[in-house]
């Protein structure tokens, strides 16, 4: 433990990371992001020093970064023990320099320095190898048969500032996905390597094998894979095919071409998944691992993806609380809702 | 500058296109997403097009040469081309891509003997306006690199 100990003090003094909370709405000004994050604790045990932030998010300049106060001290004296030591002098920062795709979102990362009572929690981050990226947008795996419609959904979805995958069938889909056949209860498979996170499947309708409206089935119907939200494109305006689409689970069906407009219609069933993401997690009496949402993935900001992101205020400083009484012991999840964006 | 008058051809010709029928809004939304990051993206696509294109009107020239023709699977090739088309903003070709696919339905050999050589001429044109304009693109490329060195 010698050695731990140490580790953790070095911590204490020296910069914890990088978290980057990316916010999609509910931010719309320097307030906002303000209430949001001053006054958070972080899981990690961290202090709010300072911030980088997108210079493209808002109109007006930002401010400086600045101290934040903890809300260590706004909490009651008797949960938990005062820091003994003053508190770390503020840092400058520069700003980061985001592409221009990145003028819909904006990007605030927080500087963390480790805090001493929260050593647990930091040891055990630390360990899970909390990644920390600098951008971590949403993802969303785009399945189409044609060469030329991937290519294209691919651009208009990085345009959004989204992260894409594409497939060119919906089996190559499934498997990316760590579907398996017999999924009728949460399973405890360890994670099949393949398998990648996404918050999102956007799906051609008519392909050779299996159609948009088979792959969406499919998903619907696996426990692990059901939250996932998916959108049907298809280049005929059938609507018997579009209530059939929608009536399977389909959030949204889009005439082909796909137009950069169409995708701000991904947007929120994007955050409608995230927050039923959170919301199986916390039915779970006790999250006992990473894995809880089924969809095992061998990246440790899996489930961050569904604690982060909440497009209400509220939940965002909820789920920030949740590390923060130090008398409970932190589950492993600790680091999700950190994310790592 | 040599460059400015490259890129007034360029656009005469891609205006041109567009007032022909050539070429409709979606091939702006193309333009749209091509940005600093991504200076290829339009010709990227416009060549993948016509390889896609070509690699279709051949197996159709096939399919419609056999003496019995599975009328399905010319269908299923004209619907490919009418994507792609469509997806690209080759509107000459999408609706002559429509038309063939009204003669696939009713079995119709002639007609579609004649959509295919409508679509063909159609491509053809376009491909030729297409390679025009991306010798023009690559020649202001080749300026701006030379102008930043």
């Amino acid at each position: 433990m010698g050695g731990g100990k140490e580790r953790i003090e070095k911590g204490r003094r020296r910069v914890r990371g990088l978290l980057a909370l990316q916010f999609k709405n509910g931010v719309n000004s320097w307030e906002d992001l303000d209430e949001n994050l001053v006054g958070s604790c972080f899981p990690c045990g961290g202090i709010l020093v300072g911030w980088l932030i997108s210079p493209l998010s808002f109109p007006s300049s930002p401010p400086p970064p600045q101290r934040i106060q903890s809300s260590e001290s706004k909490r009651e004296p008797n949960q938990h023990q005062p820091n003994p030591s003053q508190p770390p002098p503020p840092l400058l920062l520069p700003f980061l320099h985001l592409p221009s795709s990145y003028d819909h979102s904006f990007i605030a990362a927080v500087v963390v320095e480790g805090n001493q009572q929260q050593q647990q929690q930091q040891q055990e981050v630390e360990e899970e190898g909390m990644t920390v990226e600098a951008e971590a947008p949403f993802h969303v795996l785009a399945v189409d048969d044609s060469l030329i419609d991937r290519k294209l959904i691919e651009r208009l979805l990085k345009t959004s500032s989204y992260q894409v995958t594409t497939v060119e069938s919906g089996s190559k889909a499934l498997e990316l996905l760590g579907f398996r056949e017999d999924q009728s209860s949460t399973p405890s498979v360890s994670p099949n390597q393949h398998e990648i996170e996404v918050n999102l499947v956007i799906t051609d309708y008519c392909m050779p094998g299996m159609t948009g409206y088979d792959l969406l089935k499919k998903i619907k119907g696996s426990s692990s894979l059901k939250d996932i939200p998916v959108v049907i494109m298809s280049s005929e305006n059938v609507p018997s095919r579009i209530s059939r689409c929608l009536e399977g689970g389909a959030e949204e069906f889009f005439l082909k071409p796909v137009q950069l407009s169409d995708l701000k219609r991904l947007r929120p069933h994007i955050l409608k998944g995230k927050s039923n993401c959170k919301g199986q997690k916390q039915q779970q009496p006790q999250p006992e691992n990473n894995n809880n949402n089924g969809s095992s993935s061998s990246s440790s900001s899996s489930s961050n993806n569904c604690s982060n992101n909440q497009s209400n205020k509220r939940k965002a400083m909820d789920a920030m609380d949740e590390g923060l009484s130090p008398g409970r012991t932190r589950p492993r999840f600790s680091s999700d809702s950190l994310t790592v964006v | 500058m040599a460059a400015t008058a490259l890129r007034e051809q360029l656009n005469g010709l891609v205006n041109s296109m567009f007032a022909e029928g050539l070429l409709d809004q979606q091939f702006q939304q193309l333009q749209m997403l091509q940005d600093g990051s991504t200076p290829g993206f339009v010709a990227e696509v416009v060549t993948l097009f016509c390889e896609d294109s070509e690699r279709i009107l051949t197996e159709l020239t096939k399919l419609m040469d056999q003496a019995v023709v599975d009328y399905s699977k010319v269908d299923a090739y004209v619907h490919q081309l009418k994507g792609s088309s469509s997806s690209v903003g080759a509107q000459n070709v999408k609706l002559a891509c429509i038309q063939f696919r009204q003669f696939c339905e009713e079995n119709n050999k002639e007609g579609c003997v004649r959509a295919l050589n409508v679509v063909k001429h159609e491509y053809c044109h376009l491909r030729s306006k297409f390679e025009t304009m991306l010798q023009l693109e690559s020649r202001i490329q080749a300026y701006e690199n030379k102008q930043q060195n």
